[in-house]
């Protein structure tokens, strides 16, 4: 800054003495000679007019005319009243002055000299000499006043300039200081290039310049290393990738952004691109590692909160379904069952209704799969080993895999128990394991079974379990791993879609059920697939701080006649036809209400014949716990058994349901109906 | 200047016809205006009386160019309205006072105008007035500064002098450098005005209006009196290579005959009758 406010001192200086010693020597000069050539002019001219005179005068005179001496002062004199510089003497070719005019004449003087002819012949020559004396006495006049205007353009050529260009260096300053402030302290790290055409176009080179100490710590590098450098190898061959956006942002003052890794740092880098001067380049880079993660986590956020919405959605779906079919079900099973009272069991239809109550069953296997990929289906939360619930389904697992895969339990010792619905996780077994056969195909294989206990902290569950609803503690694991193809990460992304398969003949069903039971359980899951290498689907269940109870195996009582009357509340009429003929075959009298306002009325006009209440949960105007909390407010002790075709878990723990005496899952055999009935007739006041 | 060539041819004529049948001397004179004015009847008369004899009198070089000539043996004498300087009487200039004449302002014939003072001369010269009366514009005809007319008018009073001074200096004059020349030039300009000899105005018979100074008319009475106060002199140069012939004349015109005609026209004749060798 202060080299070039020097320079243009000096510059204002040399250019001030120039053009003031111009002023000062030329103008005086220029007056001197314009007026000189001026003076002779005229003398010359003068003196050519009088010795015109002087002619006129010889011709009328040859002989005597030099002897007219007034006539000729007279002549020399005219128009010298005035100018007393000049003298003039006519002299004769003898030497001899034949007449004068004397003026002042002293000092420098300019001569003139014009010959005078007669017949040809000289007569006299006119000596004109004229002092400079005048016009040297206004050249210094003139040059005095051109030494003060000289020292006034002096003066205004040195100090206003200057004056304005101290200003500008001092803007220009404050300005420089702005700008190495921001540059210094900004955040981003900013690097200057110079921008120049390869010696091979279209490849240009660039040079770093300048940087600022943020870009030297993103770089790692100090600043020697740095300056004058290629910037190419500086910054990567991610940045030689944009050298043509780099020439086009120089060339038309746009601005170009991209996104860099830089070698050797695992940040990512938002970098602009802007031209700050003509063959210069400057990059702003800024840190956006975290922000592209967050994005990304929100982008995940977003997305599965999206795909649970649409499962919620298909859950809706699916349970409705399931519901009514469970209703259908409900009534076939009930009259299959009531047929099969009738018919002879020696008979051939007996064989044709026993198929068909295996259907019914298939069927309902189907909808508790509906169920409980919707998370509705009933679970029965009690505690489990886990080793025990996969002993028990031991010989089930054997026949569900084909003969040429190998099945290996690893189970581990003193397993904490741990909450669940143990047909829940039976079923979440069989699909696990279907899954792993399907994998492995009609190769040879290996599925291996394991069961650990481990604790998962925060960072765990924050790294492996995204968007899953844990809480960091002692948890349970069961891992299905096999020796299979493996899955593409686009396979893993869907495989809990409803109908998704990647078999010609699945349904798609089974993933998206395990999906609901994990969510019923509040359990986590981990899937590690490659593809060609085989997948593990890790489930993590929630240990249970509980000591284990001991099972008490009860034996299936004998069905007999049983005496009683049950109100039967259900929306359904095939449902209250169907099962009221179980009841009435089981030597029960029932009431029938259709919803839960016609069952809490009927209660009240029948309470004193009443034994027993089985009331589904899903009507209109008034639903089955309501209904119930209805009944038990009227009568505390009057058992109540729900039924549905959903399995409404968390009401019945956290509603009235919790003062039913039982649950009846739709659809139900007329054995199981006869085991609530019995189960609840027969218990005892309290 | 039709006068002065009458008079060249008379002079001429007058000198060659008696030379027919003996030798003719030639006396060749020039000088002042005035002078060659008062000169040229006495030549004239001379001639009559002495048919050898040609005068020849050309146009007036004035007293000084007439000294110059007179030394350089281009005359062989001279009539000066001054006296000589110690250079030229070193040089062998001989110089004998003859008289003086009236220097009289005239005018044009139409100039509203008979007296004229001094004051008024003073105006006329500084360029105060410019008009005789309303509609009648005064034009001053100037004579060279060293003209003998010109320093005889700053002589008559210190105001005069410097407006004299003034008129010289003054642009668009109107100059005139004989005594001749003044007075043609005064005779054909409307409202001119200027110096000139009486005797110019009496020989040349010019139409000229001879006004009088502060009420005093030129006359050689009032010279003579001392009542007019402007004179010019005239006297007679001679070198000691001056002819006979020259001599004789000049001592024609210092004896009674010659006095006697220089009178008549305006000369006061003051010179002793023998003139000095």
């Amino acid at each position: 800054m202060m080299k070039f406010s020097d320079s243009v001192e000096r510059l204002s200086m040399v250019v001030a003495w120039g053009i003031s010693s111009s002023i000062a020597v030329l103008v005086p000069m220029i007056f001197f000679l314009g007026s000189y050539q001026y003076l002779r002019g005229v003398l010359e001219a003068r003196t050519e007019l009088r010795s015109r005179e002087i002619s006129h005068i010889i011709e009328d005179s040859p002989l005597m005319w030099r002897f007219e001496e007034i006539r000729l002062s007279e002549l020399l004199g005219r128009g010298l009243t005035e100018d007393r510089s000049e003298a003039i003497d006519i002299v004769a070719p003898d030497g001899e002055v034949i007449a004068q005019n004397r003026g002042i004449t002293g000092g420098l003087q300019t001569r003139y000299y014009h010959q005078i002819y007669d017949a040809g012949q000289v007569v006299a020559q006119i000596r004109v000499s004229y002092s400079l004396r005048p016009l040297l006495l206004r050249t210094l006049l003139v040059a005095l006043g051109s030494l003060v205007l000289a020292f006034l353009v002096f003066f205004m050529l040195r100090t206003l300039p200057l004056r304005a260009v101290n200003e500008s260096a001092k803007v220009l300053k404050e300005s420089e200081k702005r700008y190495r402030s921001l540059f210094e302290s900004m955040k981003e790290g900013l690097a200057i290039h110079r921008l120049s055409p390869g010696e091979s176009a279209p490849f240009p080179t660039m040079q770093v310049l300048d940087v600022n100490p943020n870009c030297l710590a993103i770089l790692q590098l100090d600043r020697q290393a740095v300056l004058g450098r290629d910037s190419f190898a500086i910054f990567g061959p991610g940045f030689l990738e944009h050298c043509s956006e780099f020439q086009r942002v120089e060339a038309r003052e746009g601005f170009a952004t991209f996104d860099l890794t830089l070698p050797g740092r695992d940040r990512l880098y938002a970098v602009q691109v802007f031209s700050p001067a003509k063959g210069q380049i400057a990059t702003l880079f800024e840190d956006i590692t975290d922000r592209r993660e967050a994005e990304n986590e929100r982008l995940n956020l977003e997305r599965q909160l999206l795909h649970t919405q649409k499962l919620e959605s298909l859950g809706i779906l699916s349970g409705g379904i399931a519901h009514d079919f469970n209703n259908l079900l409900a009534a076939m099973q009930s009259y299959l069952n009531l047929v099969q009272m009738k018919v002879d069991p020696q008979s051939p239809a007996f064989q044709y209704l026993e198929s068909m109550e295996r259907v019914v069953h298939r069927a309902t296997d189907l909808t508790r799969q509906m169920l409980a990929y919707s998370g509705k289906s009933r679970f029965v939360i009690k505690q489990h080993s886990l080793n025990q619930v996969i002993e028990d389904m031991n010989d089930l697992l054997k026949v569900t895999i084909p003969k040429k895969i190998l099945l290996n339990l690893d189970l581990a010792p003193l397993l904490p128990p741990f909450e669940a619905d143990a047909a829940q996780i039976q079923q979440l077994i069989l699909n696990l394991l279907t899954n792993a056969s399907d994998a492995i195909g009609d190769q040879e294989g290996v599925i291996r079974i394991t069961t650990r206990s481990l604790r998962l902290g925060v960072g765990d569950l924050a790294k492996d379990f995204q968007g899953q609803a844990l809480e960091a503690g002692a948890f349970v694991a069961l891992e299905v791993s096999d020796t299979g193809c493996g899955m593409s990460p686009e396979v893993q992304t869907r495989i809990f879609d409803p109908f998704f398969s990647t078999k010609s003949l699945g349904r798609g069903l089974g993933l998206s059920a395990i999906q609901g039971i994990l969510r019923g359980h509040h359990a986590g899951l981990r899937i590690d697939s490659q593809q060609g290498q085989g997948t593990t689907f890790k489930v993590f269940f929630r240990a249970s701080a509980l000591a284990m109870e001991e099972k008490n195996q009860a034996l299936a009582p004998a069905r007999q006649r049983l005496e009683g009357t049950v109100l039967l509340v259900d929306d359904e009429m095939m449902i209250t036809d169907s099962v009221s003929a179980m009841l009435e075959s089981m030597g029960l009298k029932v009431l029938i209400a259709h919803d839960g306002r016609q069952a809490v009325k009927a209660f009240q006009q029948e309470r004193a014949a009443i034994d027993l209440v089985l009331m589904d949960l899903t009507m209109p105007h008034l639903d089955g716990l309501e209904a119930a909390r209805l009944i038990h407010r009227l009568d505390p002790r009057m058992p109540v058994i729900l039924s549905s075709g959903y399995s409404e878990h968390d009401s019945i723990q956290e509603g009235t349901g919790e003062k039913a005496v039982g649950f009846l899952q739709k659809p139900y055999t007329l054995q199981a109906l006869y085991e609530a009935m019995r189960g609840s007739l027969e218990r005892p006041s309290p | 200047m039709r006068t002065t060539m009458f008079w060249a041819l008379v002079l001429s004529l007058g000198t060659a016809l008696p030379g027919l049948c003996q030798a003719t001397e030639v006396i060749r004179i020039n000088g002042s205006g005035s002078a060659l004015d008062m000169l040229k009847p006495l030549a004239e008369s001379y001639q009559r009386k002495h048919r050898q004899v040609q005068i020849v009198i050309e146009k007036p070089l004035g007293s000084s160019g007439a000294i110059k000539a007179l030394l350089a043996g281009v005359l062989d004498v001279a009539m000066s309205s001054r006296p000589i300087s110690a250079e030229e009487a070193g040089r062998g200039a001989r110089w004998q006072s003859y008289g003086k004449t009236p220097l009289a302002l005239v005018t044009e014939m139409s100039a509203p105008v008979s007296d004229i003072t001094t004051q008024f001369l003073e105006d006329i010269y500084a360029g105060r007035v410019a008009q005789w009366k309303p509609g009648n514009p005064i034009r001053l005809v100037l004579r060279p500064q060293s003209d003998i007319d010109t320093q005889i008018l700053r002589s008559l009073s210190p105001g005069l002098n410097q407006a004299v001074s003034l008129s010289q200096g003054r642009p668009g004059m109107l100059m005139a450098v004989t005594d001749l020349e003044a007075m043609a030039l005064i005779a054909k300009t409307q409202g001119g005005v200027g110096p000139s000899g009486l005797v110019g105005v009496l020989v040349e018979n010019l139409p000229l209006n001879v006004l009088t100074l502060n009420g005093v008319r030129p006359t050689t009475g009032t010279l003579a009196s001392g009542a007019y106060p402007l004179a010019k002199e005239i006297s007679v140069v001679t070198t000691a290579k001056t002819p006979a012939a020259a001599l004789a004349f000049i001592d024609f015109i210092f004896s009674a005959t010659g006095r006697s005609q220089a009178e008549k026209v305006g000369v006061l004749v003051t010179g002793s009758p023998v003139p000095s060798r």
